[in-house]
């Protein structure tokens, strides 16, 4: 079930109804049958696997408890049980197809017969929901929970396809001890979340999505070097509207639930380097990769050649974790050498100032540099990852960076016009953001202020609302469905 | 991240904000959906549409193809300088599809000139209608079984020189059972012996094809709840039924706007750059059309279309020349006249977009010319012969 369909806006009425009707102690069941129902929806024999995947860590917790004080031997079986099923639905394809492609260039018979299983929908989130479980048991860091209510975090609906990746810490109390009642103030937010973030999918992403994939689905070698830029430009747009999207409505969602969730998004595109790139897009994530892969092979020492190889490794296996693809690995890859680039720059002035570097204090000018800067460089890397290919992702590249030998230009000024007025207003929105902040905040505001803001809430909702209708258009997907 | 919101307002409860918030959006929704319903003009009526009933206009979904109706046919492949006909003046809507346009002319002259001949008109025709795409449509209309008698092929350069992208409603023709073999069949035929680029594509396309079906099937029930809920909403509610008038008016509104001031600005001297790999593309399969048309038996018409005159050229002039002389030898290699429409219509025929001239459309004026043109010069090469042949 689609968070961008009619069908799901009925089915979340429902719930809500349902979850709120319920008496507080028993509002558990009513989430984990309306979460299993949900997915469900999709593909039920999958429903097992998704059970079977929370049973198996809950109880493999429980066994790790049960043995010896050093838990890392019993740990890490249950940790390769859960890498195992990611493994065997994600990535076996592909590695058959790459030992298949191997042997037919050595000219020996094909070893294996592809297998073409269907993806298990949200399995890397919830595998990494139960990874960083079974971690956080190991390291003694969290107790064993009800079995039933292990599975409700595991399977809440909102985050179970495309995140926020939560911890145990984080939900499992709000399971453990709802909330008994939905303040107007909190459903106000829900609401809001939700209108805000369907009017982002359905205008902006899905708006932009045709022209993205016609351009892309193009052959590279008609495209001149500002196709290139505008294409990367466009699908680093489309990409963050279309899975901030997803988040807001999640959290919306879950806050009408009663249920806070962990931001995912916070405007990535003003960032003034990689690394707080990393900190402000898909926070759920970076937060995992840097707690359960940067730091474990940082270690004890964070020389710069450890920083720069934990940096290499976790960033590459951040895009494997993506797609089972070469662009995949090739554009983690590239985000790691960003990131062990700006650490490689900035090492000596942290070392000696012990201040965050470059964008620290910087003048206005140096600031939008930076930012422009960034911008510039995590563009690029979208180009790998949205190629089908290497071949795709290296001609873009080549025609990128290759000003003087692809001059022309072949996109229609319609895409080039859409995707400026974009990019400007995803840079003004932080800007306006806090505008909006202060004034709503703004305690001499009188209460025709205050009218006037809530008028003006309601205008935007509706106007959103109406852009939702206008802007429907079939049945499309979320790009990190996928994933 | 949370919006307005999440604001702790001062003055009221929460309860009264809540309530001024939803009632404020509500009357917002209510007031789009009364104003969407005047704002959208009704849809043509059939009867106020006046086509002769030999003239077909063959759909843009391929589904929709219609079975041949027997008698001798005429094709006309082109893009839309054979349909479409202009807004006359600032803010005056583009008019497609209407009677008038060059097919009905021909149609009633053919008539008029052979009335005991029973003859039909196809009109296979998009905008930007490029190669690859008419060879795709040819193809399909060929694999259905129909035949042409005569063919008019009207050629515009600048569709030729950037773009060779397969549009939705065309690749659609991919996904009908067993059409792909047989296309591909066609153009592996020594006659044609398309280029092995245009076969790739073909393979490229039938995978698509393939990969999207598979994706159709997998589609879950929810999904197909969906959009039986959607067709039920369309029904009663004017945003969702009339969106795709209302997106695109909003369209034209913005970017249309937007669009218009660059334009001043530049004047009419833009220019566009030829595609190289595009244009090669787009000239393979331009043969590959004339020789499996050919193939068929038919009397291949071909002509370069209208263009404004009192415009500089959107494409190299120097490029568009040497493809004329080029495509004029390959034609004449197999038998086809190419005639140049070039400059038929007179500038005082062509319509007018948001006060800028307008360089792909004229008015019915100019479709008459360009009826009376085509009927001439095929006459002039007997062409009109075939009609009665067996």
């Amino acid at each position: 079930m689609r968070f961008n369909s009619l069908i799901f806006l009925a089915f979340l009425a429902i719930v809500l109804l349902a979850v709120w009707l319920t008496p507080a102690r028993a509002r558990r069941w009513v989430l984990l049958i309306v979460s299993y129902l949900f997915y469900a929806s999709w593909h039920w024999p999958y429903l097992c696997l998704l059970v079977g995947s929370a049973a198996l860590t809950h109880w493999g917790a429980q066994w790790i408890v049960a043995g010896p004080p050093n838990r890392k031997w019993r740990g890490g079986w249950v940790l390769a049980a859960n890498l195992l099923l990611l493994a065997a639905f994600k990535y076996l394809s592909w590695f058959c197809e790459n030992v298949d492609s191997v042997a037919s260039w050595l000219g020996w018979d094909e070893p294996f017969s592809v297998p073409h299983w269907l993806l298990p929908l949200g399995i890397s989130f919830y595998v990494f929901e139960a990874i960083s479980y079974t971690v956080d048991i190991i390291r003694k860091r969290e107790r064993i929970h009800s079995f039933w209510d292990f599975q409700l975090f595991i399977a809440f609906f909102p985050k179970l396809i495309a995140g926020p990746i939560m911890r145990a810490k984080e939900l499992l109390p709000q399971i453990e001890n709802p909330s008994t009642r939905l303040g107007s103030v909190t459903f106000l937010d829900g609401l809001w979340m939700i209108a805000s973030g369907l009017f982002i999918k359905i205008v902006l992403a899905d708006g932009l999505a045709p022209e993205v994939d016609q351009a892309f689905s193009r052959p590279f070698e008609g495209i001149g070097t500002v196709d290139a830029w505008l294409m990367a430009v466009a699908f680093g747009l489309e990409i963050y509207f279309d899975f901030s999207s997803y988040s807001r409505i999640a959290i919306g969602s879950a806050r009408l639930c009663g249920i806070q969730l962990v931001d995912n998004f916070n405007y990535p595109y003003s960032a003034t380097s990689p690394v707080e790139f990393w900190n402000r897009w898909h926070m759920s994530l970076s937060r995992w990769i840097r707690d359960y892969l940067f730091f474990p092979l940082l270690g004890r020492k964070a020389t710069l050649s450890a920083m720069c190889r934990a940096a290499l490794i976790s960033m590459t296996l951040c895009g494997v974790w993506h797609g089972a693809g070469w662009p995949f690995v090739a554009w983690g890859f590239y985000h790691g050498v960003l990131i062990a680039g700006y650490h490689v720059l900035t090492y000596r002035q942290r070392q000696a100032d012990a201040m965050p570097p470059l964008e620290a204090n910087a003048l206005p000018l140096r600031q939008a540099g930076t930012v422009l800067a960034t911008f510039a460089l995590v563009s690029l890397g979208w180009l790998l990852f949205r190629s089908t290919s290497l071949t795709q992702a290296a001609g873009l590249l080549d025609r990128a960076l290759k000003p003087w030998a692809f001059s022309y230009r072949a996109l229609s000024g319609t895409f080039y016009l859409q995707t400026t007025l974009l990019v400007l207003a995803t840079w003004a929105a932080p800007f306006a953001a806090r505008r909006v902040t202060a004034l709503v905040g703004a305690d001499e505001n009188g209460p025709r202020v205050g009218y006037a803001l809530w008028l003006a809430q309601g205008g935007l909702l509706g106007a959103m609302l109406v852009l939702c209708l206008i802007y429907l258009r079939g049945q499309t997907a979320f790009i990190y469905f996928q994933f | 991240m949370t919006g307005p919101a999440s604001s702790t307002a001062k003055p009221c409860s929460g309860r009264a904000r809540l309530l001024v918030v939803l009632t404020t959006a509500g009357i917002v929704v209510a007031l789009a959906e009364w104003g969407s319903s005047r704002v959208i003009p009704p849809d043509l009526a059939p009867e106020a549409i006046g086509r002769p009933e030999n003239v077909i206009w063959i759909p843009r979904l391929p589904a929709e193809l219609p079975m041949d109706r027997g008698g001798a046919s005429v094709w006309m492949l082109g893009n839309s300088h054979t349909f479409a006909l202009p807004g006359l003046k600032p803010d005056d809507e583009l008019r497609t599809e209407l009677s008038g346009i060059v097919i009905d002319r021909l149609s009633m002259k053919l008539t008029a000139k052979y009335p005991g001949v029973q003859t039909n008109l196809y009109l296979l025709a998009y905008p930007n209608f490029l190669p690859f795409e008419m060879l795709t449509r040819v193809g399909q209309m060929l694999e259905r079984g129909q035949r042409p008698k005569v063919v008019f092929l009207g050629l515009t350069f600048a569709n030729l020189a950037r773009d060779s992208r397969l549009r939705h409603e065309v690749y659609l023709t991919y996904r009908e059972p067993g059409f792909a073999d047989a296309f591909e069949a066609m153009l592996v035929d020594p006659t044609v012996h398309a280029d092995g680029e245009i076969l790739e594509e073909v393979g490229a396309q039938r995978r698509r094809a393939e990969h999207d079906q598979e994706a159709e099937r997998l589609r879950s029930d929810a999904d197909r709840l969906d959009e039986q809920l959607v067709t039920w909403a369309a029904k009663r509610l004017t945003l969702i039924g009339k969106s795709s008038a209302l997106r695109a008016q909003a369209m034209r509104k913005l970017m249309g706007g937007i669009q218009q001031k660059w334009a001043d600005r530049q004047g009419t001297k833009y220019s566009y750059d030829l595609i190289e790999h595009d244009f090669a593309f787009n000239v393979k399969c331009l043969k590959a059309l004339l020789r499996l048309l050919k193939q068929t038996g038919a009397e291949v018409l071909c002509y370069y279309a209208p263009e404004r005159t009192d415009l500089p050229l959107m494409i190299d002039p120097v490029r568009q020349e040497a493809f004329m002389a080029a495509f004029n030898r390959d034609a004449q290699e197999l038998g086809i006249p190419v005639l140049d429409a070039r400059g038929l219509v007179p500038n005082e025929y062509w319509g007018w977009v948001e006060g800028a001239p307008d360089r792909s459309h004229f008015t019915e004026p100019g479709h008459e010319r360009l009826a009376e043109f085509l009927l001439e010069e095929a006459e002039k090469r007997s062409v009109w012969k075939e009609l009665t042949a067996p």
